[in-house]
């Protein structure tokens, strides 16, 4: 499987980098598993699915990019918002199309009417849109200090499941700390949840 | 749009070229467009009006499956 990531944070977000180095370890243990990075060079939260002002622009500049703890995964910052960077992956711009996005993880959590404004969300549905499967994920802001680490497990646990779901499938997930024996922290479970 | 793909030119850097698709010929590429949806009836002279649902929960029966099947996943994760 080939796994498309990226944020609205931008692509030197410690949520980013939190989720690759868990995704390299998953892939690495698991084998098969492609991991690219094409996120935004910028903060583009509350970007929704812009794209900018491609029709003006014949180009988009990147640069190649280091993920602390995941220097073997490929990563670009993209001079560009999140749904372009999952458009320009869909059309295989830095190889293959890819088989799943993943958005995030975004810091602020993306329920309710604040999922429209979403860039987390937006690249997830822009994905849809060409006809991949996505998975958005966020991460309550409070409490400090961030744990990055749950929702990254989380997102590891639910990617197989979006993963053979129907072409166009959308998920966002969306938690705080948790308790458990893999994790530090609390939560109290994981519910589906229907959107206010 | 249509495609894109990516050049280094030079160091760490690159570019990324896009081939832009539209219904308007002014605009960028044509072919492939449907010509009986919004963009190529509009491209063609006419008005378009189409209702927009915007972002909504998925409710269809074979995605609440995935959901289940995502949430008992994560759930184990969770477990003492």
């Amino acid at each position: 499987m080939r796994i498309l990531v990226t944020n609205d944070d931008g692509v030197h977000a410690p949520g980013l980098g939190a989720l690759v180095r868990a995704l390299a370890r998953w892939a690495k243990e698991g084998g098969g598993h492609e991991i690219l990075v094409v996120a935004p060079l910028a903060n583009y939260s509350g970007a929704s699915a812009a794209v900018g002002t491609v029709y003006e622009r014949e180009a988009v500049g990147f640069r190649r990019i280091h993920i602390e703890g995941a220097e073997a995964i490929e990563a670009y910052g993209l001079d560009a918002p999140p749904a372009l960077t999952v458009v320009v992956g869909a059309f295989g711009a830095f190889g293959p199309t890819p088989d799943l996005v993943v958005s995030g993880i975004n810091l602020g959590v993306n329920v309710g009417r604040s999922i429209l404004h979403s860039g987390t969300v937006g690249a997830a549905l822009t994905a849809a849109q060409h006809g991949l499967r996505s998975l958005a994920v966020s991460l309550r802001s409070q409490p400090v200090p961030h744990q990055w680490e749950t929702a990254a497990e989380i997102a590891l646990r639910v990617i197989p499941a979006v993963a053979a779901a129907p072409p166009r499938t959308v998920l966002t997930s969306t938690c705080r700390r948790c308790r458990s024996t893999n994790c530090a922290g609390w939560c109290r479970g994981v519910s589906a949840t229907p959107a206010s | 749009m249509k495609g894109a793909h990516a050049e280094m030119t030079g160091g760490d850097a690159g570019s990324v070229g896009l081939v832009l698709g539209t219904a308007i010929p002014s605009l960028g590429d044509t072919s492939g467009e449907d010509p009986s949806d919004d963009a190529a009836l509009v491209a063609a002279g006419y008005a378009s009006l189409t209702a927009l649902r915007g972002v909504a929960e998925d409710h269809r029966p074979e995605i609440q499956a995935v959901v289940e099947r995502a949430v008992r996943e994560a759930s184990r994760l969770l477990s003492p």
